[in-house]
């Protein structure tokens, strides 16, 4: 009895935190519950694509793919690539996404191929394939663009005449996918405002009675990665779904099975890296600016952050427990600097607070997956040995 | 290489035109001939390998043509509008020019502005009036642009009736 509920604590440790901390924040920030949806539902659609990413190595049983920065960074080509040229709108998203596939799906078989090399410590293996991957992607950005990749509009190059300037504003693609559908939610006491901007008709209104305050729905977003989450569901139940999920349980029981474990778990990484791809454009295109040298980096870490927050584990993760974590890391996000200034009066304190949390945190449960790994391990030997002598 | 396309192309041009057959129309039976051809090999070992190998060159080309696609569609253009004196045209009093129905600008004699438009074409209205403020002329006309980065219109040539007022862009 004892040990289910310690099982039950162990396992939702993570979430659980979470959800107590952000008990006590949201009050202190003072933020309306209006402002809170809006600001979380402009992150989910922000930030769930690139989580969603990780769900299919997880099942091959690769662990958190650290290597899914290449994806990142495979995008962010491909939209250096459209500003360039002058595309805007979803023909230029769509554009960088068709210039950044190819790249992606390289580095992601050149992962795939040294993660195979290094069966057992694939995340560290992706984390530090990430940082080498990185050099040669601002060998690329910083040296060869503008010198030997050809490079025509001036505003994109440093002053030098080759490499590429650290911020590039993506206004001609900025919110064009969060705004295909124009959706705004509203109270009934607010709707009369929106109804006389030509006649309610450049938007779809919804009415809620009991909301105060406005809140813009993302709604083609959100439609993108409800279709994500069913392709998810559907490919877990394909043949290849199903190799994944048998490399994930045993390699070495699948490769008996005649299962080509390196070359599906290489798939796993491809995929991966491909959607990652796609994941960073959806994300910068609601950010609106390409830090060219920076923003990349964060992606891994921000998404393996927010999916473990979720109670996902090194082996199991579900698409509930991505969304678990993008609210709830998110919500730290948005109300962790404003309690700490209204409880202590620094927004500086409720950030380190922040941070020392959300990452001790991952810590934390990183360490709990190894310990209950070890546990599982040792629990099967036991039951190998027998009970002998009444133990 | 694009020379040698354009020779073989030579080529078979006249023939489709004399055919009446429309260049993609032509791509499409070239792909199906190619799939009967080797629908009519399937007996043989290599069919595999080679219908395999002809599906991927058909998704990839089929991938390549759509990025062409959106980068004729997509492509955001400058355009510079000019109310300077050209050759004998002189500049106009005042002319408003609006593109693709977007706000107008207003331009005095040797002014020059600039307007974006996106896609391959656009619709560019210019009002032109008199000293007194009243308008004499309007006139739409829709302008092709293709691929090509940035133009400059020349407001004197096009209030003149020429067809010449489409002209590289100052940059």
């Amino acid at each position: 009895m004892i040990r289910k509920l310690f099982d039950i604590i162990a396992n939702n440790a993570v979430p659980a935190v979470f959800i107590i901390i952000s008990a006590f924040a949201i009050p202190l920030s003072g933020y309306s519950a209006s402002y809170l949806v809006q600001e979380l539902l402009t992150r989910i659609g922000r930030n769930s694509f690139l989580i969603l990413s990780l769900l299919i190595p997880i099942m091959a049983g690769m662990g958190l793919n650290f290597g899914m920065v290449l994806g990142a960074m495979a995008g962010q080509i491909g939209l250096l690539f459209i500003y360039d040229w002058g595309i805007v709108g979803i023909p230029g998203m769509v554009l960088a996404c068709l210039i950044g596939t190819p790249i992606a799906i390289v580095l992601g078989i050149f992962c795939g191929h040294i993660m195979n090399r290094a069966k057992g410590r694939e995340m560290v293996t992706g984390y530090i394939l990430g940082f080498f991957i990185n050099g040669v992607y601002q060998m690329v950005v910083l040296y060869l663009m503008g010198w030997i990749i050809p490079i025509t509009n001036p505003t994109l190059l440093l002053s030098r005449g080759y490499g590429v300037r650290n911020a590039v504003s993506l206004l001609g693609i900025r919110g064009v996918l969060d705004n295909i559908i124009p959706t705004i939610i509203t109270g009934t006491k607010d709707a009369t405002q929106f109804l006389n901007i030509n006649g309610g008709k450049s938007f779809l209104l919804l009415q809620l009675p009991f909301l105060e305050g406005s809140i813009r729905l993302p709604l083609a977003t959100l439609i993108v990665i409800a279709l994500f989450c069913v392709f998810i569901m559907w490919f877990r139940r394909t043949k290849l779904g199903q190799d994944m999920r048998a490399i994930g349980q045993s390699q070495s029981v699948a490769d008996s099975a005649g299962i080509p474990v390196n070359r599906t778990r290489i798939i796993a990484i491809v995929i991966s890296t491909v959607l990652a791809c796609y994941g960073q454009i959806i994300y910068l295109q609601n950010m609106g600016t390409l830090n060219t040298y920076n923003s990349h980096d964060q992606a891994g870490m921000f998404s393996i952050a927010a999916l473990l927050i979720g109670g996902a584990s090194v082996s199991r993760a579900t698409i509930a427990n991505v969304f678990a974590g993008v609210i709830l890391f998110h919500l730290m996000f948005i109300v962790a600097p404003v309690a700490g200034k209204n409880l202590i009066g620094d927004a500086q304190i409720g950030e380190y607070f922040r941070v020392f949390v959300s990452y001790g945190i991952i810590a934390i449960s990183l360490v709990l997956h190894a310990w209950r790994r070890n546990r599982e391990r040792e629990a099967s030997r036991r039951s190998l040995r027998g009970n002998k002598g009444g133990e | 290489m694009t020379e040698m396309f354009n020779e073989y192309w030579g080529i078979v041009r006249p023939y489709l035109d004399a055919w009446g057959i429309s260049p993609c129309l032509a791509g499409v039976i070239a792909l199906v001939a190619v799939w009967l051809l080797l629908y009519v090999l399937r007996g043989l070992r290599l069919f595999r390998f080679l219908m395999r190998w002809y599906q991927r060159i058909i998704v990839v080309t089929g991938l390549v043509a759509l990025g062409f696609w959106l980068f004729y569609v997509g492509r955001e253009h400058k355009i510079f509008l000019d109310n300077k004196a050209v050759n004998d045209y002189a500049p106009l009093e005042q002319v408003n020019v609006s593109i693709n129905g977007g706000e107008a600008a207003e331009l005095m004699p040797k002014d020059r502005d600039m307007r974006k438009a996106v896609g391959p074409e656009f619709e560019l209205k210019a009002e032109i009036f008199d000293e007194k403020g009243e308008i004499i002329n309007t006139i739409t006309r829709k302008v092709i642009i293709g691929c090509s980065q940035d133009i400059m219109i020349s407001l004197p040539i096009l209030a003149g009736g020429s067809e010449d007022f489409v002209m590289p862009s100052p940059r």
